[in-house]
């Protein structure tokens, strides 16, 4: 069984770009100019993310003469279900961290565990 | 990736004239070093007037493996590093010789290198990224799979072969582990990883993986059988020798250490994965009718 990993913020990153994009084809260096992260990075996760069913490829139909077709992404169903759940872990875990950084420090016992 | 992708992988390139001469001279270089080694050698055991036709022999006899991978890996490279400039050269060997959706990624990264036109310097950092994605991923298990079984059968025969000449002749075990087993190792299995994997990079992949295994199994166990010879026999475990002085645990460990990774093994070891590898391509390309092109 494959292990639940917190994903990595650039995973997330790259995700979210995905997301906002809906079905819309992304190509890989415009992900990596808008996220700013170098293509030695959103490559593995693309191949990653494709491993796993999140992300669906495809090569362009159109291309111009004189260069070879690109490569396209786009988030699959299963990405998209997978972007949210990411996307609710990560608010939850912003939401519980504020509500401990908001609680008055009484020992280091204090933060696990026990609710008011 | 999606089946209907376009990328095949690309077929090698042709040898040019100038890669036939580039591969020679890298042959011929390989070779002055080992003139060079030699002669070192000789000096070293104060045989400084060797005739320089002994020199020249000694550099063939140990050097031609060497040679002969510097040419083939010169060709190999000129072969597969086909591109418009740099950045796609660079591109086009980092992702050479994968098979399946692997060779979907390459392509799919050479083609989005293809369209950056942006600055030479967004080129390159892009196609290094990709190059070091393409060169760390999609080994497979095998490879490992074949470093663990190396490293456990090297180990195991180095332990044999100490314990039945320290047990019997003492003339020390450890050359005939290091010099000859491992490299018929990395040549068979360079050979056999390049023909199924249909591509020398699947044979250089698993071959380079087999000689660190080996090294690996072969100092693990060459190390403590050093020292227990130098207790026990005050011999080194190499080749059963006496040293001029009293022999500690601790040198015999370090003679066995130096034998391993720097006279008789890792230095005539390296060779053997380019060649087996090589080969077995070749053979692969000689047995595999050329497909046509569909369409």
């Amino acid at each position: 069984m494959a292990r639940a990993r917190r994903p990595s913020p650039q995973t997330v990153a790259v995700l979210d770009a995905l997301t906002a994009r809906a079905s819309d084809w992304s190509h890989g260096y415009d992900l990596c100019r808008a996220l700013g992260l170098k293509a030695g990075t959103v490559y593995p996760i693309l191949i990653r993310l494709a491993e796993r069913g999140f992300v669906e490829t495809a090569w362009e139909k159109e291309v111009p003469p004189g260069r070879p077709p690109r490569h396209l992404y786009r988030l699959s169903a299963a990405g998209a279900e997978q972007a949210r759940e990411v996307r609710r872990a990560e608010a939850q875990r912003t939401s519980r961290r504020s509500r401990v950084a908001g609680r008055p420090a009484s020992g280091r016992g204090a933060v696990a565990g026990a609710q008011p | 990736m999606s089946p209907d992708a376009p990328a095949t992988p690309a077929p090698p390139g042709p040898i040019t004239r100038r890669t036939a001469w580039v591969a020679a001279a890298a042959a011929l270089v390989v070779l002055g070093g080992w003139v060079l080694v030699i002669r070192a050698i000789l000096a070293a055991d104060d045989d400084p007037g060797s005739p320089p036709v002994e020199v020249l022999v000694g550099a063939l006899y140990f050097g031609w493996p060497h040679a002969l991978a510097a040419a083939t890996a010169v060709v190999a490279i000129a072969r597969t590093a086909v591109g418009a400039d740099a950045d796609a050269r660079l591109l086009a060997l980092a992702t050479g010789g994968r098979r399946g959706r692997w060779a979907e990624w390459g392509a799919a990264m050479r083609a989005e290198l293809a369209s950056i036109t942006a600055s030479p310097r967004e080129r390159l950092r892009f196609a290094a990224g990709c190059a070091l994605t393409a060169l760390r991923r999609g080994w497979g298990r095998s490879p490992w799979i074949v470093a663990v079984a190396c490293a456990a059968l090297f180990a195991a025969l180095t332990v044999a072969m100490s314990r039945a000449s320290l047990d019997g002749d003492r003339a020390g075990g450890l050359w005939a582990v290091i010099y000859g087993p491992p490299q018929i190792t990395l040549l068979l299995v360079g050979l056999v990883a390049a023909w199924t994997g249909r591509s020398m990079r699947a044979g250089l992949e698993h071959a380079a993986a087999a000689l660190v295994g080996i090294l690996v199994g072969v100092l693990a166990a060459a190390i403590p059988e050093g020292a227990l010879w130098a207790r026990d026999a005050g011999v080194f475990l190499l080749d059963g020798d006496a040293p001029s002085t009293r022999l500690t645990a601790a040198g015999g460990a370090l003679d066995a250490l130096k034998a391993t990774t720097l006279t008789w093994g890792l230095p005539h070891w390296l060779p053997w994965p380019v060649l087996g590898a090589a080969a077995g391509a070749r053979l692969r390309r000689r047995a595999t009718p050329v497909a046509q092109p569909v369409g």
